[in-house]
């Protein structure tokens, strides 16, 4: 079930009171079995696989928290780590390899004839094979001890408001919230309803309705103009953040709700001045998770400047794969590396901080900060052609478009522009007020009468703009 | 039952009864925004989009008028054929829809619409086009994207209060409107007219005199506007034939027909000057075929013409042109009943 469905809001106005009346033990049971209704009504098969990745990492983490032989340890931690890749190896990526294998296998003048398998992606097996590793290798570096209580694992693991598309929480953060008794407040109540306004707000007034204008321009890359190009990439760009930031806070918000704290996922990064505080910004949680399990491990910037430009490339490299089983997602990803690394090498060695909006004290300042984030913004959008086309050719045709200016200004409406400044205006109207005080529910301690106003504006313009049709999230398909 | 009532524990919702009052407020403004936009509404003051006021029109055609014979076309269409008299000669009452101008998927989608929302099958449809109609790269993308945005929200919104997005749409299709005519009057000031664009003024039939064209008849230059908007990359969809049949027959109609619209020769060689490997009469020939195997009853009108007296600009007919097209296509549709 979507959360932007009337499906969910009846699921949770179940769930709440009852979950209000129990105590903590009872509360991870029920949490548990609603999640698992959660998640099997959009399969219920699915279930089974979740459970199987469950009890491996169960099994996994409690031997090696009790063994003291390092072999052993090792041998288990490979064993976590390789039964979960197996699993979304298989459901996420077989066919990329056969694919992959086939072409390889032509372009040296060989034919194939590969086994043809319908396989259905388990919604959301990216996001909590990636939450079980972390939890096993965390075990294993003796960061946290294994949890002993199955209940409570299954539940970290199944949690529904951040299963599906996550933020992808650590262990040592979302684990021991399910081991004390929780308390619902006023503040959180009030918190926790106004990140599912805004989130809410984000998915239906603004990703949906300016989808059907960037699936407008990513089917006709051989043809558009190159301003509708560039609207398409600007209302793409506009469209994954506003949709994953979405879910994030309703997400965060649900869980408020509940008396748990999830992850900040989002910290407004499309107002980033430079590659790598756009990287901090943006989908933190698997940004994060690559940085301490891919990154870092590879060596991070430990042994030299080339190494360390080597592993960026793999980190992200990594990323991209974990996004998509096509090589527009891996270029994607490789694309990110280079950026961060040709900023790394900019910034000579020095460790890099970020230089926020509010510290902006002249109109000098001010034109430096819009200057980067010019800047930043289009190497962004290069990257997110990529990420959203459906082939590298279409892809390349994007680009031809843009670069050629194809179609000159003889057609140019007024309309394009005014759609991309539009989105923006309303992105713009969210996340500027966050970014300059770091709080997400920052118009909580508004006026009242402005806060009114914002939030019937909000509701009304969800009424208005509600196509009546429950669109999936972008994010599920990873 | 003891052990059934210890799983209980009200110690999770710590909560005041009280409400911020910024929540209050909000609830507030939301119903007095809903209050006044009904009352906009119901006033008229809000006026539909140019695109939202085509596509209702058609709608409510073919709810009061519930044609026999729908003629489906883009601007060929609108120019070529005159609705009334066609229905005068057969008999039928007949209404002419718009078919989305680009893709065949905005095509598609808009005869969905049509059948949505009208009350009868039609006995047939038919499909009036020229070669770039059926461009597989497309024609006018733009254009196309706002039929299907509009096709997307516009069925409930149709039927509901409000848009604020036709408001929104209103502002914005006006302030291009301005600009567009600003910008070409410039842009003719400085050029003066091109070869082929129609004159202000479409000519009036004038009975036996003889009838200049308004247009250029020198050969198109090549690096007309015409080859970026309409034809470049051009191939030919040969799905979008199978792609409209389908969509007619799942819904009950039992002529599905296709004319190939007259054109001047200067349009098939500005065509054939770029694309010599698919010359202009290889792809009638394509469709032909497709036709015949699809089951869709052709009437090619295509040839190459010369006679300039029948046209507007170098594809679309004039009044003279419209009324002799009529007359034949509507003879054509008695002659295969």
């Amino acid at each position: 079930m979507v959360f932007t469905s009337w499906t969910f809001l009846v699921f949770l106005a179940v769930v709440l009171p009852i979950y209000y009346s129990l105590n903590l033990r009872a509360q991870n049971v029920f949490l548990t079995l609603a999640s698992y209704v959660f998640y099997g009504w959009w399969d219920y098969r699915f279930c089974g696989l979740m459970i199987i990745s469950t009890f491996l990492d169960y099994t996994c983490a409690l031997i090696i928290d009790t063994s003291s032989s390092s072999r052993v340890r090792r041998a288990f931690l490979t064993v976590g780590i390789v039964g979960n890749l197996s699993m979304l190896s298989f459901f996420k990526y077989f066919n990329f390899f056969v694919d992959s294998a086939v072409e390889a296998l032509r372009f040296v003048g060989m034919e194939a004839d590969p086994p043809v398998l319908n396989i259905i992606l388990p919604v959301g097996i990216s996001f909590y094979t990636f939450q079980t590793m972390s939890y096993t290798i965390d075990v294993y570096r003796r960061e946290m001890p294994a949890c002993r209580d199955l209940v409570t694992f299954f539940l970290y693991i199944s949690y529904f408001p951040q299963l599906v598309a996550g933020p992808i929480e650590r262990a040592p953060h979302l684990l021991p919230q399910f081991s004390v008794p929780r308390v619902v407040d006023n503040e959180k109540i009030f918190s926790g309803l106004v990140l599912i306004l805004l989130g809410f707000f984000k998915k239906i007034a603004i990703a949906d309705v300016i989808a059907p204008d960037v699936e407008a321009a990513y089917s006709q890359t051989s043809t558009a103009t190159w301003y509708f190009l560039y609207k398409g990439v600007w209302l793409f760009a506009i469209q994954v953040y506003c949709d994953f930031s979405g879910y994030s806070d309703i997400a965060r918000g649900t869980s408020r709700l509940l008396g748990v704290e999830l992850m900040e996922n989002f910290n407004q990064p499309l107002m980033s001045a430079s590659i790598t505080e756009f990287w901090r910004r943006w989908h933190i949680s698997l940004s994060s998770w690559i940085r301490d399990y891919v990154y870092i491990p590879l060596g991070g910037n430990r042994d030299g400047v080339g190494k360390s430009y080597r592993n960026l490339m793999l980190a992200m490299t990594a990323c991209g794969i974990w996004h998509g089983a096509g090589w527009n997602y891996v270029l994607w990803g490789a694309l990110q590396g280079f950026f961060l690394s040709v900023h790394k090498w900019m910034m000579g060695g020095r460790k890099f901080t970020e230089r926020p909006l509010t510290l902006v004290r002249s109109p000098r300042d001010f034109s430096v900060y819009l200057f980067k984030w010019w800047c930043n913004i289009n190497l962004v959008l290069i990257g997110f052609v990529f990420f959203r086309s459906p082939t590298f050719h279409g892809a390349m045709e994007f680009f031809e478009g843009l670069v050629t200016f194809r179609g000159g200004f003889s057609q140019f409406m007024v309309a394009d522009a005014i759609d991309v400044a539009w989105g923006i205006a309303l992105v713009m109207l969210l996340d500027v007020p966050q970014y300059l005080t770091r709080d997400h529910t920052i118009v909580l301690r508004w006026p009242w009468p402005v806060q009114g106003l914002l939030y019937g504006s909000m509701l009304f313009l969800m009424t208005v703009m509600a196509s009546g049709d429950e669109t999936p999230f972008v994010y599920f398909q990873f | 039952m003891k052990l059934l009532l210890s799983i209980f524990s009200f110690d999770t919702l710590k909560i005041r009864p009280w409400v911020p009052a910024g929540f209050v407020a909000g609830l507030v403004v939301f119903v007095a925004l809903e209050a006044f936009a009904r009352r906009l509404e119901r006033e008229g003051a809000i006026k539909p989009s140019t695109i939202e006021l085509t596509i209702d029109g058609y709608r409510r055609e073919l709810i009061e008028k519930k044609p026999k014979v729908w003629l489906v076309g883009n601007s060929t269409a609108e120019y070529g054929i005159d609705a009334p008299l066609f229905s005068e000669i057969t008999g039928l009452p007949s209404v002419k829809l718009a078919h989305g101008s680009a893709t065949m998927r905005a095509s598609a989608k808009l005869l969905e619409y049509y059948f949505r929302v009208a009350p009868t099958v039609p006995e047939a449809v038919i499909l009036f086009s020229i070669k770039d109609d059926m461009n597989v790269n497309g024609v006018f993308p733009g254009m196309s994207s706002r039929y299907m945005t509009q096709e997307d929200w516009s069925v409930p919104a149709l039927d509901r209060w409000l848009t604020l997005r036709a408001c929104r749409l209103s502002i914005t299709m006006k302030a291009e409107e301005w600009a567009r005519s600003f910008f070409k009057s410039l842009r003719e000031r400085v050029r003066g007219t091109e070869a082929g664009v129609p004159s202000e003024t479409t000519p009036e039939a004038n009975g036996d005199a003889p009838f200049k064209p308004s247009f250029s008849t020198e050969p198109i230059p090549p690096d007309h506007a015409w080859y970026s908007d309409m034809s470049r990359d051009y191939r030919l969809n040969v799905e979008s034939i199978p792609a409209y049949a389908k969509v007619c027959r799942e819904h009950g109609v039992k002529k599905v027909m296709l004319v190939l619209m007259p054109v001047t020769d200067l349009y098939a060689n500005f065509h054939n000057g770029h694309f010599p490997e698919q010359p202009y009469d290889s792809l009638r020939k394509q469709v032909a075929e497709i036709c015949a195997k699809e089951n869709v009853i052709l009437l090619d009108l295509a040839d190459p013409s010369g006679n300039y007296g029948e046209f507007m600009d170098p594809y679309h007919l004039n009044p003279t042109g419209q009324k002799r097209i009529t007359r034949l296509v509507a003879e054509w549709l008695l002659a295969t009943e």
